[in-house]
Order: structure tokens, then sequence, then C-alpha cells
């Protein structure tokens, strides 16, 4: 916190494009093909990590973020674990692999005050816990499969 | 004459001047406040966990080297000093592994492949049950029991 509620997004803001936090497709769905529907189950799976408003608590929280410079960040991460659980979604593969690079998931040492702190109850830790084991099946499923790792 | 608007940047200051950015500080209170104690402790975990391993691997190298060596480990066994450290390490890794099974459902999705997943108490319970259990049971071997 740079004064009161004014908060420093530099930085933030880079992180925040590498987990591209938007949906992506592998194909555009024509417009005639109406919506992708999802079913209220499938949103409640991605739902928590969605309420992220930027405050930054949890980047003022974690003990990562003030050792590893290059460390994404708790609501980075979460947020591109909401991507990767969306239905509509298909970018797992490319996010993933930011999450595994330097400064991804497997930085976090899981001290867990980022979720304490969030007033939304986002659960960041949660997130980036729950995106570690994806990749790790992700990657081990890559060993198997020509592809793995895609849904 | 162009009536194209000017581009504006709302981040950028009116003037430029020194960066507004903070360098990277610690989060208040660490690491003494809440959370972050048993961060520290749980970490702190890891010297026991690595030397009880070297212990381990001691023992297992005496074990190819004779039956002098073996009972040369033995009898350091029971050294009052490897007694308390052994004691110590024993509610240290009990206290470590109860705590990670009391983060593992946060670390779960909520949907485990068609299924719910199960209630956060019921894995919370079980793991740490058969965690009782099993070290109860090693315990008893160990005493002679069986």
């Amino acid at each position: 916190v740079v004064r009161d509620l004014v908060v420093e997004l530099e930085g933030f803001m880079e992180k925040f494009q590498k987990v591209k936090p938007f949906i992506l497709r592998a194909k555009e769905l024509a417009v005639e093909a109406g919506p992708t529907r999802q079913s209220p189950a499938e949103l409640d799976d991605f739902r928590q990590f969605s309420m992220c408003i930027n405050c930054m608590l949890c980047y003022s929280a974690c003990p990562v973020v003030a050792t590893e410079p290059d460390f994404l960040g708790p609501a980075a991460l979460a947020l591109g674990h909401r991507y990767n659980l969306d239905t509509r979604d298909e970018g797992q593969r490319e996010r993933n692999a930011v999450f595994r690079d330097e400064g991804g998931v497997f930085s976090c040492s899981y001290a867990g005050e980022c979720s304490v702190v969030c007033p939304k109850h986002v659960d960041p830790s949660g997130a980036i816990q729950q995106a570690k084991l994806a990749n790790v099946v992700d990657w081990l499923s890559g060993l198997v499969l020509r592809r793995g790792g895609e849904r | 004459m162009s009536h194209a608007r000017p581009v504006l940047d709302a981040m950028q200051p009116s003037e430029p001047g020194p960066t507004r950015t903070a360098p990277p500080r610690a989060p208040d209170g660490f690491p003494s406040r809440g959370n972050y104690r048993a961060y520290i402790a749980f970490g702190f975990g890891g010297f026991f966990l690595f030397t009880v391993s070297l212990l381990v691997l001691r023992a297992v190298w005496a074990l190819g080297n004779g039956e002098a060596a073996w009972n040369r480990v033995q009898a350091s066994f029971q050294n009052p000093i490897y007694v308390l450290f052994h004691a110590l390490a024993f509610l240290w890794l009990t206290w470590f592994t109860l705590r990670l099974f009391r983060l593992f459902p946060a670390t779960q999705p909520k949907r485990i492949g068609p299924f719910r997943r199960p209630p956060d108490a019921l894995l919370v319970g079980g793991l740490s049950g058969v965690f009782v259990v099993a070290t109860l049971v090693v315990a008893a071997i160990l005493w002679g029991a069986f």
C-alpha cells in the first residue's frame, strides 16, 4: 500500500497478463452456434476464484512475493487457475506452461496468509495448491499421452 | 486539421518524477503473527526430516559393514541425547503430519472426476486417523507387543 486506498499495481499488471486471464479457445465458435452452455455445478467449480477485486492484500501478506520478484503471486495465479477450471476455456496447456515456469505455482511455499487476509474469501492459496496438483497430473499425462494435459 | 483525440494513459504521471514503486518488503508482522508462526515451524520440521533420514542412512550403512558396526549403531541409540532428539523429532513430525493433513482438503478441487470432494472433516479425520493407527501399530511392534 502506497497510501490509504492507493495500491501499487506496477509489476502486477505484467504478471496478470502472463497467466492469460481470459477465455482461450483453440477455434472460435461461430455466433450462429449459440452460447456455450455451462451448468451451475461447473460454474461453482471456479466461482470462488473469480471474486478477486485486485486489492493486492494477498501480495502484501505473501512472504514469497517479498523475496522472489519473479513470483507471479496469489491473485494472478488464482485467476489463471480460475480460467483453467472454466469448461469454456481451452488454454490449460498454455497457462500450465506459465504455471510451471520460474515464479509459477511451485514457488509458493503455502504460508496461507493470502487466504486469511482476502476480503472476498477467494482462497488464493487453495487455488495455487490445486494448480500444483493439476500441473503434476498434466505433466505426468504428457509423458504418457502424445498430447497430454488437454481436456 | 486532425480531429484525432490524443491517446492518454491514465496511469502515467502528469510530469516525470521519481518512481513511486515501493521496494519489496516482508509482510507486516512477519514472522511472529498468525499463520506465519506455524509456517516457519512447519518449514523448520525439515531439519528433523533431514536429520532422521541421515540417521536411518547411517544405520543402513552399518548393516552392510558387519555385526560389530551394527551393534555400535544400536548402542548409540541408547545415548540420552539421541533419545531426547528422537522424542522431539517424533513430536515435531507428528505435528508436521497432522498439519499437512489439515491443509490437504484445500489443495483438492471441488470435484474429483464425476464425484464431489468428500467433506473436509472426513478427509482430515480419515487421514489423521490412519496416521494415528499406523503410528500406534508401529510403536506396538517396536515395543515387542506382537
